[in-house]
């Protein structure tokens, strides 16, 4: 939609990748890959990424020494966050380039690399969502048939499943990827 | 007016906050170590220097607190001067965003009854009369004599540069005198910076929206049995998830 | 009603509550007919996130039919039967954020402003559904729910499209293209 002439979509989970790659993006399965900012160097000729987006934010799964204390901090309770993927963007970032965070952070991050964010010459570009600015013009792209968003749907359960489903979708079972709740459906079934 | 004005924006919150700090770590420092001479004494005066310096570091750290002087405090908000000073001038527009205040009454253009909220429930009352004002830019007004407590106070209205509406800016002190007057105006003083830059927001609400945002009232699910209670005697103060009873009763922090 | 409650770390259950009602002018009821689970709401599943309370009602992804107007939302604005996504972020349109589009930064839908502020400095706006921090409000997974400046946030959508193709209108699309718009 935007003009991006490749895509690298990056996650764990198989049948996540091959949505991505239905839509049309290449993929890293970072679990079998020994270091995702040297494949992506590989993948670009040695330049990286034009633009870096950081998709998950504070629950970010990884490898090695850091991302060990990340959980072992988190779980004490003296980091909030666990920032994987930001640094590994920022590492990644071509120099020049931009790193995106849509992805939710809660609070102070330790150990974010500040020294090759500047070096680089980096932009980071991040909030919440001005969504206001966006919900009309995408609204019409969905009504004159661009998109159809409803492709993430992979579980329409009754309210009353929530609970259980907070876990699937959590420990991504059943290839969850997106859950969405009928309010009315049990009452619907009643009657 | 501008280099004045920035002066002030700049001034707003410092210097006489650290200045007072700086006395209560000395009383604290003093006491401690004259306590501390007095029991290697081990003599009648040793205990009496003890007792004194201890005291004396006590009342210096519990007072820290409560005895935090006023300070300026402003807020942008997207109005223009006149409507600003014309909404606060009518005092009895005042409670509405004051939460502490119960009612103002404007009894004549210069003068006003006001009632807060006190200790234990109980209100305390005052009568004020505007010292000084210029229009759309400033209103003064202090209490009368023979009212429950010594309160002044004063709010400036200045056109935000670029267009951005105006720079509110207010302070309001709560003086201390004997017996009663001294204990309520303590009571009113605690907390009261923090109070103002609450009672500013909500102007701000008012001022650009027509309403203050609240969740209170609205729908939830079976809350645990600290959260209700704590709910009960102060629904606008949520509860840090965790927390165990004595610091939740410790860190009384109501928004005013 | 039937609402999704936080009940405590990795503790979901859904509770009858009472109905919301209007509480300032400028509020809407909304009848939700489709709500979704984020990402987001699992970083409250797992505890990860500070300032929630047991009963709080989750949920920051609804879209549904208006069924109650305050008096202060104009007609042309929004009436009872129009069909609606609401954004995630509650904006009330005249602060100097709002002012310049950064709708999640607005400075009055956050009640609990003072805790935000502690925390980073300034307040983000108010969320449905997401901590006190956020402002505490009483998120969208239930039947019915309340929306604030009503007359800012919800976008009417017509008839004829099914909610899966519009609920996600409510934050990931939106979230996903300006994370992309961003890069």
């Amino acid at each position: 939609m935007l003009g991006a002439e490749r895509v690298i979509a990056i996650d764990r989970f198989d049948y996540r990748l091959r949505m991505a790659e239905e839509g049309g993006a290449e993929t890293i399965n970072y679990e079998e890959v020994d270091d995702v900012v040297q494949t992506l160097k590989d993948m670009t000729g040695n330049i990286g990424p034009d633009r870096c987006i950081d998709a998950v934010g504070m629950e970010a799964h990884g490898h090695g020494v850091i991302h060990m204390m990340d959980r072992i901090k988190q779980k004490a309770r003296i980091e909030t966050d666990r920032p994987y993927v930001l640094r590994q963007a920022i590492q990644a970032c071509r120099k020049g380039g931009t790193v995106s965070v849509p992805g939710v952070y809660a609070g102070f991050d330790d150990k974010i690399p500040v020294g090759p964010f500047m070096n680089k010459g980096l932009t980071m570009k991040t909030g919440q969502t001005h969504m206001m600015r966006y919900m009309k013009p995408l609204l019409e792209k969905v009504q004159n048939g661009e998109i159809d968003p409803s492709f993430v749907v992979s579980h329409r359960v009754p309210i009353d499943e929530a609970p259980k489903m907070y876990k699937v979708f959590r420990d991504k079972q059943d290839k969850c990827t997106k859950v969405v709740l009928d309010p009315w459906a049990e009452v619907a079934k009643a009657a | 007016m501008v280099e004045n004005s920035r002066t002030r924006m700049a001034d707003a919150g410092r210097g006489k906050r650290r200045s007072m700090s700086r006395q209560k770590w000395g009383a604290i420092i003093g006491g401690s170590a004259l306590a501390l001479y007095g029991i290697t004494r081990r003599s009648p005066l040793g205990w009496a220097l003890a007792a004194g310096g201890g005291t004396m570091a006590v009342l210096a750290g519990t007072r820290m607190r409560s005895q935090e002087p006023s300070v300026w405090t402003s807020l942008l908000v997207n109005c223009s001067p006149e409507q600003a000073y014309r909404f606060w001038r009518d005092f009895e527009n005042l409670p509405r965003f004051m939460n502490r205040l119960q009612t103002v009454s404007v009894l004549d253009n210069r003068r006003s009854r006001w009632t807060a909220n006190g200790p234990m429930g109980q209100p305390i009352r005052w009568d004020a009369e505007i010292t000084e004002e210029r229009e759309n830019e400033f209103i003064a007004w202090r209490s009368l004599p023979g009212s429950d407590v010594q309160v002044n106070g004063e709010v400036r209205f200045q056109e935000a540069p670029a267009g951005r509406g105006t720079m509110i800016s207010a302070r309001i002190e709560y003086g201390s005198a004997s017996g009663m007057s001294r204990a309520l105006g303590q009571f009113l003083r605690k907390g009261a910076n923090f109070a103002m830059r609450q009672d500013l927001r909500r102007l701000e609400a008012l001022m650009e929206t027509g309403e203050i945002p609240t969740t209170e009232g609205q729908s939830h699910g079976p809350r645990d049995m600290v959260t209700g209670v704590m709910r009960v005697m102060d629904p606008t103060r949520p509860i840090p998830q965790g927390s165990n009873l004595k610091d939740v009763f410790a860190a009384r922090r109501s928004i005013a | 009603m039937k609402a999704v409650c936080y009940m405590g770390v990795e503790k979901m259950s859904v509770e009858t509550v009472r109905d919301p009602t209007i509480l300032n002018p400028r509020d809407a009821i909304v009848k939700v007919t489709s709500t979704c689970i984020c990402g987001s709401d699992l970083h409250l599943y797992d505890g990860l996130v500070p300032t929630m309370e047991q009963g709080d009602i989750m949920g920051h992804e609804f879209m549904g039919e208006v069924v109650e107007v305050g008096s202060g939302i104009q007609p042309d604005k929004l009436k009872v039967g129009d069909r609606v996504v609401v954004p995630f972020t509650i904006a009330c349109g005249n602060c100097f954020f709002c002012k310049k589009e950064l709708w999640s930064c607005c400075n009055n839908s956050n009640p609990n402003y003072w805790i935000a502020e502690e925390m980073m400095g300034h307040s983000p706006s108010g969320l449905f559904g997401y901590t006190h921090m956020t402002g505490g409000y009483a998120g969208g997974q239930a039947q019915y729910a309340r929306v604030p400046f009503a007359d800012v946030g919800p976008l009417k959508v017509p008839e004829g499209i099914p909610d899966e193709k519009l609920v996600f209108l409510t934050d990931i699309f939106p979230t996903g293209y300006f994370g992309a718009e961003n890069a």
